[in-house]
């Protein structure tokens, strides 16, 4: 008797996880970061030519296009610090299953 | 993480038409009292802008996203009260266009400054505009995104006073001034570590653009209301860039905020906090608050050198300054330790950041009420 009673207890009301289908989101984050790691140093490389042979002009341009790409890859690795979603796999599980044990919170 | 909701409750005829007539009347409210108050921030690429921007927005509560469902490379940042726009949203050559013409993004040739104006201006009077967006990744212009106007709108970028007309709209202008030698520190830590960047590359990169950014981004700064300067330290040789001396400059005489002061309003004064009542490590803070000229004009600068580790330091430090613009003791420490994870939160660049973004709610609280006792 006294052990039956807290099994069903610790058995939550609702069980969403059982009766509801879940939908399994696949986000493509993180891809774009190879592909701009890549053109800054193909960026790099283009501007080091541009300053052997160009104009001070086409030196000063090119640097400027590495600039913007490396500001680029940096703001997003922020973006990606910064969104808990994103850089904590928990968090990122209860975006999708808010229902889940261990994603319940409530406020009072 | 998503808290339980009760179900809505069915609309019946009745409260529909109370709902509408509810949305009508707070329609005509906020139609009255709607001014958008309008704050530039100018600084070069890779100097903290964003940072700051994250600490500014903080203040306001919410986190600011950027336009739901749009253009996943768009630079705006939306929440409740802010709306952060990028000014190269408004380069008129494309990256390519630049490299045919011979002009970096500094140059004032490559920006739409007509266009720039004419979008602040409508947004300022509470218009929505079709606003285009620079693409950095493709270093393409994109399809244009429409912007609300919102209650406080930031226009950041390389050139947000450059334009006299622009200029003139800003209600609050800041400027983040950093010395060539701490760029030159911090662009080591954003792009030497993973990237195939050398410490030749990153000087060439420094010293290329360095002609534009004097010519056109630099001048800016004598215009600013609010200049954050970081230079090197002056306590301990340090040739990192780890430790910063860094200097508020706030104009005189403004009748949108008051400079903040340490102590005495006015005085020259010298202050290292550190000592009986207060232990600091290794290369401990000093203070320094006086008058000056900036540009022929009459400034008050606040300074603070070198970096703290505990939480009691700052509101230490805060309990003297006065005329923060914050609403209860210990707002400027509460706010810094909400963002503690952001870049410069030991320092006098946290610490400055916070303190702006303190006075850009004291110039949007002002300007609000004026707008009501006027009306």
């Amino acid at each position: 008797m006294m052990l039956a009673k807290p099994t069903l207890l610790s058995r939550p009301q609702v069980r969403p996880a059982a009766s509801r289908p879940r939908a399994v989101i696949v986000r493509a984050s993180g891809q774009p970061a190879v592909d701009l790691n890549k053109k800054v140093e193909d960026a790099v490389k283009e501007a080091e030519e541009a300053c052997a042979k160009g104009t001070s002009a086409d030196c000063a341009v090119a640097w400027d296009t590495v600039e913007e790409l490396s500001a680029a890859v940096s703001h997003k690795k922020d973006a990606v610090k910064s969104d808990l979603t994103l850089s904590d796999p928990l968090e990122a599980f209860c975006k999708d299953a808010p229902d889940a044990d261990e994603c319940r919170v409530y406020e009072d | 993480m998503q808290t339980m909701r009760a179900p809505a409750p069915r609309a019946t005829a009745q409260s529909r038409v109370s709902a509408n007539r509810a949305a009508r009347r707070s329609l005509v409210v906020q139609a009255a009292k709607d001014k958008t108050v309008v704050i530039g921030l100018a600084a070069d690429s890779g100097c903290g802008k964003s940072t700051f921007m994250r600490r500014m927005t903080s203040i306001f509560g919410g986190v600011p996203k950027p336009p739901a469902g749009g253009n996943p490379d768009s630079n705006t940042l939306i929440s409740d009260m802010t709306t952060v726009i990028c000014l190269d949203d408004y380069h008129c050559l494309d990256r390519n266009g630049r490299k045919v013409a011979g002009v970096t993004a500094l140059a004032p040739e490559a920006q739409n400054f007509d266009l720039m104006y004419n979008q602040v201006k409508a947004l300022k009077e509470g218009k929505p505009v079709d606003k285009p967006i620079y693409n950095h990744v493709t270093g393409l212009l994109d399809a244009p995104e429409k912007i609300e106007s919102p209650p406080i709108l930031v226009i950041e970028g390389l050139h947000p006073f450059y334009d006299k007309r622009v200029s003139e709209l800003l209600d609050f202008k800041i400027y983040l001034d950093i010395s060539d030698d701490i760029k030159f520190a911090w662009k080591i830590q954003r792009d030497m570590a993973e990237r195939g960047h050398s410490l030749e590359s990153i000087k060439a990169s420094i010293e290329a653009r360095k002609p534009d950014f004097d010519a056109y981004i630099d001048p800016q700064k004598k215009d600013a209301d609010m200049i954050i300067q970081v230079l090197p330290t002056q306590l301990v040789p340090d040739d990192k860039g780890q430790y910063l001396r860094v200097r508020l400059i706030m104009k005189e005489g403004s009748k949108m905020f008051d400079p903040v002061y340490l102590f005495d309003e006015g005085s020259t004064i010298s202050w290292i906090p550190c000592g009986r009542k207060l232990t600091c490590s290794f290369p401990g803070i000093k203070m320094f608050y006086g008058p000056d000229t900036w540009y022929g004009q009459e400034v008050s600068v606040l300074e603070m050198d070198g970096q703290f580790d505990k939480l009691e330091e700052l509101i230490y430090v805060e309990s003297h300054l006065s005329n923060t613009s914050a609403k209860f003791y210990g707002e400027i420490t509460q706010q810094m330790l909400k963002n503690s994870g952001f870049p410069g939160s030991n320092n006098g660049t946290g610490l400055f950041q916070t303190i702006c973004g303190l006075k850009v709610r004291e110039v949007y609280e002002r300007i609000l009420k004026k707008d009501v006792v006027a009306a």
